[in-house]
C-alpha cells in the first residue's frame, strides 16, 4: 500500500467517525416502563384485545396459534399482560404452558423469549410486579415464578437484585 | 430422555432455585378488583340506606374496609389513579355522613307526621263531638217550649259550641301548616314514597281535610236563625284561613298522600273548598246586610269587600251632604250616632278581628271611611245659637245706650 493510499484511507475513516459523532441520538436514560398492575383483557370475536389504560391493542390469535397450534379449538377468555421496567411485555393466559416475553417494535410485538412455566397448562395465572421484577403467580397452586425478559429468574440472581 | 422426564427435571430444578412456594398468594389485579367491588357495594348500600341505624352499621363496615385494604395503599394508589385509596375512603365516609343527615331529617319528619296523623285522628273525633253537641243544641232550640230566658241560655250555649268548633278547626289547620310548610322538594319526594302506601284511608290527612270541608258546607247550608253576624264573620274567617293553608301546603299533601288518586283528590277538595267559600261568603254578607237593616242603616246592595266599602262610603258621603243642606236646622245627628255606633262599636271593636282577618274591610278602607265619618260628624253636630244671641243682645244694649245718650 502506498503512502498516498494509506493517507486517503485514514482521511475517509476520520470523516466517517466525525460524521457518526455528529449524528449521535439524544437519549433519556433510566426510563421505567413497568406497569404496577397487570392488565386482564378480554378478546373480542376477532381475537383483538384493547388495553385502554396503557394504550395498546393487539391480536391474541398469533399467540394462541403459537401456543396451541392451528388445529386447536381452545378459546381464550382472558389474556393477562404486564410490562417490566425494561419495556418488555409478558403475556399469558389460562391453559397456556408458556409466558411470552414480547419486545415492542414499530407496529409490532416481537418475541423475545418464550418461558415455559407449566406442562399441563396454567389454570389461574396472575402477574404481579415486585421490586421491579415480574412475578407469575399460580393462585391455585400457590407458586410464584420471578421472571425477566430472559427467562425465570434464579433465586440467587434475584437476591443480588 | 422423554420430554415429560425432562420437564419434571426442569421443574424440580426450578423448585430448588427459580420459584418460591408461598402461602396465600394474591393477585394484585384481584386485590384491586375486590377493592372496587366492595367500594361500589358499600357506596350503593350507603345511598339506599333507609335508617340511621343502618348507616351507623355501614360506618363500621367502612372502618373494616379501610383496615382490610390499608396495607395495599400503594398498589391501590396506582390502580385508582388519579384517585387514591384515602380519597375513596373519605368519599365513602362523606356519603355516609350525608345519608345519616338526610335520614335524621326524614326520621324526625316521619315522627312529626306520625304524631300529626294521630292528632288529626283525635281532632276528627273532637270535631265530630262538637258537631253533635251543636246539632243537638240547635234541635233543642227549634223544639223548645221553655221560657225566653231558658231559650236564650240554650242559644248562647249553641253559639259557644259553634265558636269552640271553629277554633278547633283553626288549630287543626295550623298544625297542618306547621308540619308541612317547610318541607323541601326532596323530603316531599321521599315522603310520597314512604307515606302514600302506609297511611290508612281513615287517617289520610286528605280524607280528614275533605270531611272538615264537607261538614262546614252542610253547617252553612242549614238555615240557622240562631247564629249572629259575628258567628258568620268567624266562619268566613275560618274558611279564608283554610283556603290560605290549602294553597300553601295542598300540593305537597297531594304528592305525599294522594298516591295514584292525586288528581281526583285535588279536584274533590278544590271543588268543595270553592263551595264552602261561596256559602261562607254569601251567609256572612247576607247576615251583615240584615244586621244593618235592623239597625236602620240603609246601604246599597253589597256582596263583597269592594261593594261593601263603596256602599259605606256612598252612604256616609250622602249623609254628609244631607247634613250640609240643613244649615238652619239641627243636622241628622241621630242618624250619625246610629251609624257611628255600628261603625265604632261593631266594625272597629266587637268584630274588628274578623273584619281584618277576613278582609271584610282592609285597614286602608277603614281609615278612609274614618275620615269621611269625621266630616259627617262635623256637619251633623247640633249647632250652638249662643253666640248669635249674645251678639244680638250686645247690639241691642249698644243701640239702647246710644239712644239714651242722644236723649240726654
Amino acid at each position: 500500500m502506498t503512502f498516498q493510499k494509506v493517507t486517503t484511507t485514514i482521511c475517509l475513516f476520520s470523516i466517517i467517525f466525525l460524521g457518526s459523532a455528529c449524528k449521535s441520538a439524544f437519549v433519556v436514560e433510566n426510563v421505567d416502563y413497568a406497569h404496577q398492575i397487570e392488565s386482564v383483557l378480554t378478546p373480542d370475536e376477532d381475537g383483538m384485545v384493547n388495553d385502554l389504560r396503557h394504550g395498546i391493542s393487539f391480536n391474541i390469535l398469533p399467540l394462541q396459534l403459537q401456543e396451541f397450534g392451528s388445529d386447536s379449538q381452545v378459546e381464550i377468555d382472558e389474556v393477562r399482560m404486564i410490562r417490566n421496567s425494561q419495556g418488555f411485555y409478558f403475556i399469558t393466559a389460562n391453559q397456556f404452558n408458556n409466558v411470552y416475553v414480547m419486545e415492542p417494535g414499530q407496529g409490532e410485538l416481537k418475541l423475545k423469549t418464550k418461558i415455559e412455566v407449566s406442562e399441563e397448562g396454567l389454570s389461574s395465572p396472575a402477574f404481579n410486579l415486585r421490586n421491579s421484577l415480574v412475578q407469575l403467580v399460580e393462585l391455585d397452586k400457590e407458586r410464584v415464578f420471578s421472571l425477566t425478559e430472559n427467562g425465570i429468574q434464579d433465586v440467587n440472581e434475584e437476591e443480588q437484585l | 430422555m422423554r420430554r415429560s422426564t425432562i420437564f419434571t427435571f426442569v421443574i424440580t430444578a426450578l423448585l430448588l432455585s427459580g420459584f418460591q412456594t408461598l402461602k396465600a398468594q394474591q393477585s394484585d389485579y384481584q386485590i384491586t378488583r375486590d377493592f372496587q367491588e366492595q367500594y361500589r357495594s358499600l357506596k350503593t348500600t350507603v345511598s339506599t340506606a333507609i335508617s340511621v341505624a343502618e348507616v351507623d352499621s355501614l360506618t363500621d363496615e367502612i372502618d373494616q374496609f379501610e383496615e382490610e385494604f390499608s396495607e395495599h395503599d400503594t398498589l391501590l394508589r396506582a390502580a385508582l389513579y388519579p384517585d387514591t385509596f384515602e380519597d375513596r375512603i373519605e368519599e365513602l365516609r362523606n356519603d355516609a355522613r350525608a345519608a345519616e343527615h338526610k335520614l335524621l331529617i326524614i326520621e324526625n319528619q316521619n315522627e312529626r307526621l306520625s304524631s300529626l296523623t294521630n292528632e288529626l285522628s283525635s281532632y276528627e273525633t273532637e270535631i265530630s263531638n262538637l258537631n253533635t253537641r251543636a246539632e243537638s243544641l240547635r234541635q233543642a232550640i227549634a223544639t223548645s217550649e221553655d221560657s225566653e230566658r231558658q231559650l236564650s241560655n240554650l242559644v248562647q250555649r249553641y253559639r259557644n259550641s259553634m265558636e269552640e268548633r271553629d277554633d278547633f278547626i283553626l288549630t287543626v289547620i295550623d298544625s297542618l301548616l306547621i308540619t308541612y310548610e317547610d318541607l323541601s322538594p326532596e323530603a316531599v319526594s321521599e315522603l310520597s314514597e314512604t307515606e302514600s302506601g302506609e297511611v290508612s284511608e281513615q287517617n289520610n290527612p286528605l280524607q280528614i281535610i275533605n270531611s272538615i270541608v264537607e261538614e262546614n258546607i252542610q253547617r252553612l247550608r242549614a238555615d240557622d236563625e240562631t247564629l249572629t253576624t259575628e258567628d258568620y264573620l268567624r266562619m268566613y274567617v275560618v274558611q279564608n284561613r283554610f283556603n290560605e293553608v290549602w294553597e300553601q301546603i295542598g300540593d305537597d299533601l297531594l304528592l305525599i298522600y294522594g298516591g295514584t288518586d292525586q288528581s281526583s283528590w285535588e279536584s274533590t277538595i278544590n271543588n268543595n273548598l270553592s263551595d264552602w267559600n261561596a256559602s261562607a261568603s254569601r251567609n256572612m254578607w247576607a247576615s251583615l246586610d240584615a244586621y244593618l237593616e235592623e239597625e236602620n242603616v240603609q246601604l246599597e246592595a253589597f256582596d263583597n269587600n269592594e261593594s261593601f266599602y263603596n256602599s259605606i262610603t256612598n252612604f256616609v258621603r250622602g249623609a254628609t251632604e244631607e247634613s250640609r243642606g240643613r244649615m238652619l236646622r239641627s243636622g241628622n245627628y241621630e242618624e250619625f250616632q246610629n251609624f257611628y255606633e255600628f261603625w265604632n262599636g261593631k266594625i272597629k271593636n266587637d268584630w274588628s278581628e274578623y273584619v281584618q282577618e277576613g278582609d271584610v274591610l282592609t285597614m286602608s278602607q277603614i281609615s278612609s271611611i274614618d275620615q269621611e265619618i269625621v266630616t259627617w260628624r262635623d256637619e251633623a253636630s247640633p249647632r250652638s245659637y249662643l253666640f248669635p244671641i249674645l251678639l244680638g243682645i250686645s247690639l241691642l244694649v249698644i243701640i239702647g245706650l246710644i239712644i239714651l245718650i242722644a236723649r240726654r
